[in-house]
């Protein structure tokens, strides 16, 4: 029983750090041609900004502006029992930014784009597509991963930018107009408590998590074999992967900026 | 030659799916493998193209080892050889023209007009005048295969590799893929190595065949030879034996 158990554990451990060495190798093999590549393929890459970036800002922005308003909500409710309520803004403003400004985006990207890119490739895996390319000369990893990877990289920055400007509107408007915190009060609340390097921190957040959910997607769409059953199931594993991966990071990051 | 295979060996997951195959294509001449699903054609070609890794054996394509080529001479290799995929393996986001011209648009630093240019000369050459602005899911089963021919040719290839160049077609449409196969051979004297499991290919297009039968070659030869084998299930799978036993191959 014990040695089954350690057993088991060791083949799932086994499996994390293979699936970690992938994962890391592919993102490194499509970095390396991000300046060759990538700015080669201009078309990919607009192609691809709009598909991560621009078709996100309604669902990103409905969100964003939801959760910022539901945060003031809550938020007050606690700090009101201490009369703390004028700090609203500021706590909001600094958690969406920080933290769930980064978060929330990369989760809806994964969910939207990274079972999309998985899906894509993954169909491309199975009708020997991927084959072709290479048959044609030219690497899978150039041509289908490096210009997701540059998109991502400046799209899930713009995105979280957009989503805590939002947040920080939605918060405001409910702020004001609900709890009856002044208006002036609010935003100088807001913008005392925010400085450049929590923005950066959740830049720097953003731009991480787009390349984690670019990697973990295109993996599993070019690990997809069997029919469509098997590009269901890559489609599953990308975007349970991503989150895992998203959570995961943002706890290391958060640590890291927490003790620098 | 233009392809040499010795004693070649390819395991995947563990399982030997090639064993000890021997094949040599020689310049100019149409080599037919036939077999069954499953029987390791695919992944014969698939190794020949330098996209599986064989185990054991030797493999040379134009003079190249392939056990020990880089990445630039693989490339080289490519740039000789078009490949028709089984499934056409049409790009589906390209349009027909761009699907064809793709290898050009990757690599002559030709511009798109003279890209197009050559892209529709080719798919007239494989018969589809007014395919070139169609997108790969308005086509049907046979215009795939033309396309898919047409994206093989237009590198003007020395070796052109077909993986069941009429599977999934009709009798009428097989027979046209195959016509326009030997006017192929005939315009552009390519040296081809078609593996499939018609033997109306193997009858009308062949100079020489060989049998693959799990991972094996049980016979080779012209299809007069190949009609006096011995082996019972080469005698089976040309239609001119008594039904196969699977211990007796």
């Amino acid at each position: 029983m014990t040695t089954r158990f350690i057993s088991s554990l060791g083949v799932l451990v086994l499996e994390i750090i293979s699936y970690l060495g992938e994962i890391t190798f592919i993102i490194i093999s499509a970095s390396k041609k991000i300046f060759s590549e990538g700015l080669r393929r201009k078309k990919l890459v607009l192609e691809n900004m709009v598909k991560i970036g621009i078709d996100s800002f309604p669902l990103v922005g409905i969100i964003s502006t939801f959760t910022g308003m539901v945060m003031v909500m809550e938020t007050a409710i606690t700090l009101k029992k201490f009369g703390g309520e004028i700090y609203v803004g500021g706590i909001v403003s600094l958690s969406m930014v920080r933290e769930l400004g980064p978060v929330i985006v990369a989760l809806i990207v994964a969910g939207r784009v990274g079972a999309s890119i998985a899906a894509e490739i993954g169909s491309m895996k199975i009708t020997e597509q991927i084959d072709a390319l290479e048959v044609l000369g030219v690497n899978p990893v150039s041509y289908l991963i490096t210009p997701r990877l540059l998109s991502a990289m400046v799209m899930l920055p713009v995105l979280t930018l957009m989503a805590n400007f939002l947040s920080i509107i939605g918060g405001y408007i409910i702020g004001v107009y609900i709890v009856h915190i002044g208006s002036g009060v609010y935003l100088y609340q807001s913008f005392e408590f925010i400085k450049v390097r929590d923005i950066f921190i959740g830049i720097i957040k953003a731009f991480v998590f787009g390349i984690l959910i670019i990697g973990a997607s295109c993996l599993e769409g070019l690990r997809t074999s069997g029919g469509a059953e098997g590009v269901g199931n890559a489609t599953t594993n990308a975007v349970v992967n991503a989150f895992f991966l998203v959570i995961l990071t943002n706890l290391i990051l958060t640590a890291i900026f927490y003790f620098l | 030659m233009i392809i040499q295979v010795e004693d070649l060996v390819v395991v995947l997951k563990e399982q030997e799916i090639l064993h000890r195959v021997n094949l040599n294509v020689p310049q100019g001449k149409t080599i037919v493998i036939l077999g069954q699903s499953g029987s390791g054609k695919t992944v014969l070609l698939k190794t020949i193209l330098g996209l599986i890794r064989p185990q054991q054996g030797k493999l040379m394509i134009f003079g190249q080892d392939m056990f020990r080529i880089e990445d630039e001479h693989l490339f080289n290799i490519r740039k000789k050889t078009g490949m028709v995929f089984q499934s056409s393996a049409l790009f589906d986001s390209m349009s027909v023209w761009e699907n064809v011209g793709f290898s050009l648009l990757e690599h002559s630093g030709l511009s798109e007009k003279e890209v197009r240019k050559q892209a529709e000369d080719t798919l007239a050459a494989v018969g589809l005048d007014d395919a070139a602005d169609k997108m790969p899911e308005e086509l049907s089963g046979g215009m795939k295969k033309r396309v898919g021919i047409a994206r093989a040719l237009i590198g003007r290839p020395q070796l052109l590799l077909y993986d069941e160049p009429t599977a999934g077609l009709d009798v009428i449409i097989s027979a046209s893929i195959i016509k326009l196969m030997e006017k192929i051979h005939a315009e552009f004297s390519t040296t081809e190595l078609i593996v499939t499991h018609d033997l109306a290919i193997a009858r009308n297009l062949a100079d020489h065949i060989a049998v693959l039968h799990e991972g094996k070659i049980l016979a080779a030869g012209d299809w007069e030879q190949l009609k006096n084998s011995e082996n019972e299930f080469v005698r089976y799978f040309l239609n001119i034996g008594e039904p196969y036993e699977k211990e007796n191959a």
